[in-house]
Formats: structure tokens, C-alpha cells, sequence
């Protein structure tokens, strides 16, 4: 049956905004900081729950970038100055691993609305583990096969973590694969994931994103989760041969980089193309990558929207 | 002209009194001690004018923003650069000051840039179109007041249309088009040669009317996406159709291999880059490789770091280049604005980079290159 959720972090609102830089400015305490927050992570959670989302998220509002809850959060690591975020114009703290990375359990609980969620059927994100390294610098002195270990030890206790608080569905983001696509061994990526995943009591996805899925499509169905997502605003998926029987596609037709609220015509059309171009089991309607990237006020109006596809999609189905 | 010519490439840091002038509020004694410093070290005489200015929270902004080009284009004078600037002292950045100027967009909330660090980011909600042009009385204020040539600095298209939200085109792009990839591209392409024909083109007539012998037109985005290069070039030849005056392009912190071979169809004389914060892609080699033919403005100063590069460093990369290309062609500038430097550091920065330059010819005097 199609599905729709968010993929990533939201953006922060207005009230947000003005108190992070007061914080900064030492005009704020970090406990108004937290409230307005927590304010917030209601209000976007009654908004997937108004628009019917299938799984819910937190927003994601006290991550400031995709990688900080693990580079603040696992000893081993720690965030280093600013790198450009691919092909935006913003920015992350690129991780330094200085040395055994020391799995927790607890990095990803630190920062999440837990008590929010409460009694919605809710979903995570955390970065896959090949990402995490790729978009990390190895300044441990160890080999890249050991550090790609390390960081499958890290994530497997964060998603198990994850799982026994009650979360429904892990995803695992990936930028990298399908944007650095000649550098990255995914045979060895898939490999990485599926120790992350083996076991694991929730629905998975591998969620890629700002690069082109297309050339990568027959791989990345192999990858060991149910859902794979596809930056249909990046990707060409026409004449394709891969086939995704077995999986559920998640077809990335609400552009978190762009402020035009797409129509639900548009959306719909998207997902059912993907669907039947892949031979795929299933579709969900997602954004094609974080909504951070946009203003509080378009990410409110295309979640509404995503809500609003998802349902005439499901009508379509039946 | 002399060999190995040297220039700024845009911004400096805004000193404390302009910025809290142009916000209403009174200067402290730290920095009206700052502004007779500098007074003194650039040769400025009549501040006492500024100081009556500054002292009455009502002032005349725009008389305010004058002190502040003044003081900009003698710090670059007495740095002993060949051509000056006013530093961008009355523009707030290179991307809101040109689209608060343009008819066609709407700015929504703040985007965050990263960490807590945001940004207005407007979107593009009808057809833009250009209010007046802009510019232009900055350029004849600076040229009223500068000794040496002038090269005004304004944002190009391709990054204007880059870091704004696209409504409209996308709402105009041909509903045959499905696939969401090509109706993005065709919407940008719409949406940077409309920039460039309704408001670069006539924007740079009028700064060319007002006398500006030599226009740079930033492009930082310019590498962000290599298959949008095609669009860069064409909008950028669409801004420049007709001008007479020198057209240079800056473009900082990119891959530069991602622009070639389409950017030698750009309509360009001069290309201001980086080259002390490289990395792994030398722009001199990629010149040579290209047969590119045009001026190069060698990036020689980390604008990112306080470390003063010495004369003697200076000079050999200027060499480096020039074994390689040729002298003729070779400029010396910052690898991009020193906007997040402290004068201080800005003025021994560029005044080593004056004189490295100076020893790099000295070092050619009578000696062949290569």
C-alpha cells in the first residue's frame, strides 16, 4: 500500500532561529533553547500526523548536521571545521576519527524528541556506515577496512538502541554512493550495511540523495534493507533495466531544495512511473532529501502536500 | 603596463564604526580609536566630519557609507595595488544587495547555513525584472575619490539564480517535460539567461555609461553543478553582449577542471582564481593544458588564515606561473575577498603581496622565462 514520511532534518522555525543565534550571542540560555525546541518537535509531529504520514519523525532539530549527533556523541571522534554539504550552499562539520571509535548506544537517543514520539509509530535516520566514513577524516592512523568496522560497530548499536525505544523504521541516508559514485567500492558498502541491519527488528531503508540512483539502480536493490529512496530531482530513471520486485521504492518527488510546492498530480504521476519502471512492489511519496534546506514555512506547506499525494495515491490503489 | 599587475578581488571586513553607524547605534572609543588609527596610517584628512556624523544617532547613512569607501579605497591605495576598490563597503553581501533590486522575488524564513548560521534565501515568484540599475552611483562616488584605475565587482547571474529558490521557471517549463531532473535544468536555464539579459546586461551598460573601465563579475557557484557549466557561459556571454569595458570573472573554492572546455567559450578577458588554497587542481597547469589564453588573476593570499604570506613566497608562485604561461598575462590578487581578515592582517597581507610581485619582476629583469 503507497506510504509517504519525511527523509531528514527539518528546518528550524523562526522562533528557533532567533534563539540558537541569541544562545550564541549569550543572550539566551540553552534551556529556552531546548523548550522551543521541544515546542517545536509537537508541532511538527501533529503536522505528519494531520497530513497522515505513515511514519513520524522528530525533526531532527538538535542535530546540526547529518553526522554531529555521532561526531559529538562517540569517543573516538569529533567535529571539525566546515565542509560544503555536495552541491549546496550550506555546510557541515566534517567528523575527524582520531582513533578506535567506541560504540554507545546512546548517541542518537541524546538528541532525539523522544517523549514527543510518544505513542506515534516513528521512524529514525542515522547515516549509513560507508557515508560516515566517506564524509569523515581518518586521522586515526588506522586502515580504512578498520575504520569502516568501527563504524558499523557504531551505527548497529545506535540503530539496536533505536529499536528497543521503539522505533518502527530505521533509515539509513547515503548521500555518497550515487554523488562519488567512482570512488566508492559498493560491494563493500552493501556489506557494511548488511552487519548494521542482520537482525535488526525494524523496517529498513537506504535513503541516496543530490546524485544520480539511475546507473546504480541494479546495486543498490541488493542493498539488505526493504526500501530503497531515489532523488527523482537528480536521477534519470527512464530506460532503466534494474527491477526492484521484492522492495518498496521511495520515490524522492517533494524537493527539499526547492520552495515550489509541487502539485499532487505531479507527485502522484512521479511515484507511479518509478513504481512501474522498476517492477517495484511498492512506492512511498518522500521528499528527495532533507527539508532543511528550505524555510520553516515551504517545509510545513510540502509536508501538507506530501500528505495530500500519499492519500490520493492510496485512492488510486485501491 | 608592468608585469605581474596586482588587485583585490572584493570585500574587506567593515570597520566597527561603519557597522554600527549603519545600524543606528553610536561607535564606541574603541572604535573611533580604530578610525583615527587607520586615518592616520592611510593619510585620511577631515574626519572630524565623520566623527560629527558618527556622534549623532540620526545621521545621514549614505554620507556615513561615503567615509566608508573612502577609507576602503586608500587602505587598498596604500597598499600599493594597481587597481582599487571600495572594498563593497555599502552592500550588506553579494547576493541579497543585487536581489533586494530586482522585481520577482519573495523572501520567505531564514535557511540555515550551518550550525547556527542562517541566511535569506529569496525564490524566484515571477518574471524578474530590473527595478533601476544598481551600482552605479557607488562606481561614481569611487571613481571621484580613487587615485589609481577602478574595477567594480557585481554578482553574476548563474550564482544569483544558483542561491535563489526557482517558482516561476519551473511553473513555465513545457508540461511534455516529466522527468523531474530535465524540467529543473530547463527551468534554471530560463530562469539565469532572464537574469542575465533583464538585469545583468543592462546593468552593466549602465555601470559602463557611468565610466567603468573594468568589471568583474563574481561567480562562486559557478562549479557547483558541472552539467549547468553550459548555462554559466551562455548567461555569462548574454551579460556581457556589448559591453566594451574589461570583463574579468572571479570564481573562488571550486574545482576549475569542471569548467573546462565550455569555459573557453566565455566572452572573458580575465580570470580572477584562486591559487594559494588549491588543493589537489593547479589552475596554472590547467591554463597550459587548455590553451587558455586569457589573463590570469593568480590567487597568492589564503584569505582564510592570519598567516602573513612573505614577499619572498609570493614571489616565487608568481614565477611558478609565469615559467608556465608566460608573464604577460599574470596578475597577483588574494585568492578572494579578505572580508574575514582583521586590517591589520588584510594591509601586511596585500602589502607583501605588492612586494612580491615587484620581486618577481625584478627577478625577470634580463632573464628569459622558462
Amino acid at each position: 500500500m503507497p506510504f509517504a514520511h519525511l527523509v531528514g532534518i527539518f528546518p528550524r522555525s523562526e522562533r528557533v532561529v532567533e534563539l540558537s543565534r541569541a544562545v550564541d550571542r549569550g543572550r539566551a540560555t540553552a534551556d529556552e533553547l531546548s523548550a522551543a525546541i521541544a515546542d517545536d518537535e509537537r508541532r511538527i509531529i501533529a503536522l505528519q500526523q494531520e497530513a497522515g504520514l505513515d511514519y513520524i519523525v522528530d525533526g531532527q532539530l538538535r542535530w546540526q548536521d547529518l553526522l554531529r549527533p555521532l561526531s559529538t556523541g562517540i569517543p573516538g571522534m569529533h567535529p571539525n571545521g566546515i565542509s560544503r554539504w555536495f552541491d549546496n550552499n550550506s555546510f557541515y562539520r566534517r567528523p575527524v576519527i582520531t582513533g578506535p571509535l567506541q560504540p554507545t548506544g546512546r548517541a542518537v537517543l541524546a538528541v532525539l524528541g523522544l517523549k514527543a514520539l510518544a505513542g506515534t509509530r516513528w521512524k529514525a535516520v542515522l547515516p549509513s556506515p560507508s557515508a560516515l566514513v566517506a564524509l569523515s577524516e581518518n586521522a586515526s592512523g588506522r586502515s580504512a577496512d578498520e575504520v569502516l568496522a568501527d563504524a558499523v560497530a557504531v551505527l548497529r548499536a545506535e540503530a539496536r538502541a533505536l529499536a528497543d525505544a521503539g522505533c518502527a523504521y530505521v533509515q539509513f541516508s547515503d548521500p555518497v554512493l550515487v554523488t562519488r559514485a567512482s570512488r566508492i567500492d559498493v560491494g563493500r558498502a552493501r556489506s557494511a550495511l548488511e552487519q548494521v541491519t542482520d537482525g535488526l527488528r525494524t523496517r529498513t531503508a537506504l535513503h541516496t540523495f543530490f546524485g544520480d540512483a539511475g546507473p546504480l539502480l541494479s546495486e543498490l536493490i541488493r542493498f539488505p534493507v526493504h526500501e530503497i529512496g531515489i532523488d527523482l530531482y537528480a536521477s534519470t530513471i527512464d530506460g532503466t533495466k534494474a527491477r526492484a520486485a521484492g522492495k518498496t521504492v521511495l520515490a524522492g518527488a517533494v524537493d527539499g531544495r526547492n520552495s515550489l510546492v509541487e502539485d499532487v498530480d505531479t507527485l502522484v504521476d512521479q511515484a507511479r512511473r518509478l513504481r512501474d519502471a522498476l517492477g517495484a512492489d511498492d512506492v512511498a511519496l518522500v521528499p528527495n532529501c532533507d527539508l532543511e534546506l528550505l524555510p520553516w514555512e515551504c517545509a510545513e506547506a510540502k509536508t501538507r502536500r506530501l500528505g495530500e499525494a500519499a492519500t490520493a495515491l492510496k485512492a488510486k490503489a485501491r | 603596463m608592468k608585469l605581474f599587475p596586482t588587485q583585490e578581488i572584493g570585500s574587506i571586513a567593515k570597520p566597527g564604526w561603519l557597522v554600527k553607524a549603519t545600524r543606528g547605534q553610536r561607535p564606541n572609543a574603541a572604535d573611533l580609536a580604530d578610525l583615527d588609527r587607520w586615518a592616520e596610517r592611510l593619510g585620511i584628512d577631515g574626519t572630524g566630519e565623520l566623527k560629527t556624523l558618527l556622534a549623532d544617532e540620526h545621521h545621514d547613512k549614505e554620507r556615513v557609507r561615503d567615509w566608508g569607501a573612502i577609507f576602503a579605497v586608500r587602505f587598498f591605495e596604500a597598499a600599493g595595488l594597481d587597481v582599487v576598490y571600495d572594498g563593497e563597503a555599502r552592500r550588506v553581501e553579494m547576493y541579497e544587495y543585487p536581489v533586494r533590486r530586482i522585481a520577482g522575488f519573495h523572501f520567505y524564513g531564514h535557511v540555515r547555513s550551518f550550525d547556527n548560521k542562517y541566511y535569506r534565501k529569496a525564490a524566484v515568484v515571477d518574471r524578474v525584472r530590473l527595478v533601476e540599475p544598481f551600482h552605479i552611483d557607488e562606481l561614481k562616488f569611487v571613481k571621484s575619490i580613487a587615485r589609481r584605475p577602478v574595477k567594480i565587482p557585481i554578482t553574476g547571474p548563474y550564482t544569483l539564480a544558483d542561491w535563489s529558490f526557482n517558482e516561476h521557471y519551473l511553473k513555465t517549463v513545457d508540461a511534455s517535460v516529466t522527468d523531474l531532473r530535465k524540467r529543473s535544468y530547463a527551468a534554471k536555464h530560463a530562469f539565469t539567461l532572464d537574469l542575465a539579459r533583464e538585469v545583468l546586461n543592462p546593468t552593466l551598460e549602465a555601470l559602463e555609461a557611468a565610466g567603468a573601465d573594468w568589471i568583474q563579475i563574481d561567480e562562486p557557484a559557478a562549479a557547483t553543478h558541472p552539467d549547468e557549466v553550459p548555462i554559466l557561459v551562455e548567461a555569462f556571454n548574454e551579460s556581457v553582449r556589448g559591453i566594451k569595458a574589461k570583463i574579468s570573472i572571479h570564481i573562488c573554492y571550486s574545482n576549475y577542471r569542471l569548467l573546462y572546455p565550455e569555459m573557453l567559450k566565455m566572452r572573458v578577458d580575465h580570470l580572477a582564481l584562486e591559487f594559494k588554497n588549491t588543493g589537489d587542481f593547479n589552475v596554472v597547469q590547467l591554463f597550459k593544458d587548455q590553451g587558455d589564453p586569457r589573463e590570469l588573476g593568480l590567487g597568492v593570499l589564503d584569505v582564510h588564515t592570519d598567516v602573513i604570506e612573505t614577499p619572498e613566497e609570493i614571489k616565487d608562485k608568481i614565477l611558478e606561473a609565469a615559467r608556465v604561461l608566460g608573464p604577460e598575462k599574470i596578475w597577483a590578487n588574494p585568492d578572494c575577498g579578505l572580508r574575514t581578515r582583521t586590517w591589520d592582517v588584510a594591509f601586511a597581507k596585500l602589502r607583501n603581496l605588492v612586494e612580491g610581485a615587484g620581486l618577481a619582476r625584478e627577478a625577470l629583469k634580463g632573464q628569459p622565462v622558462g
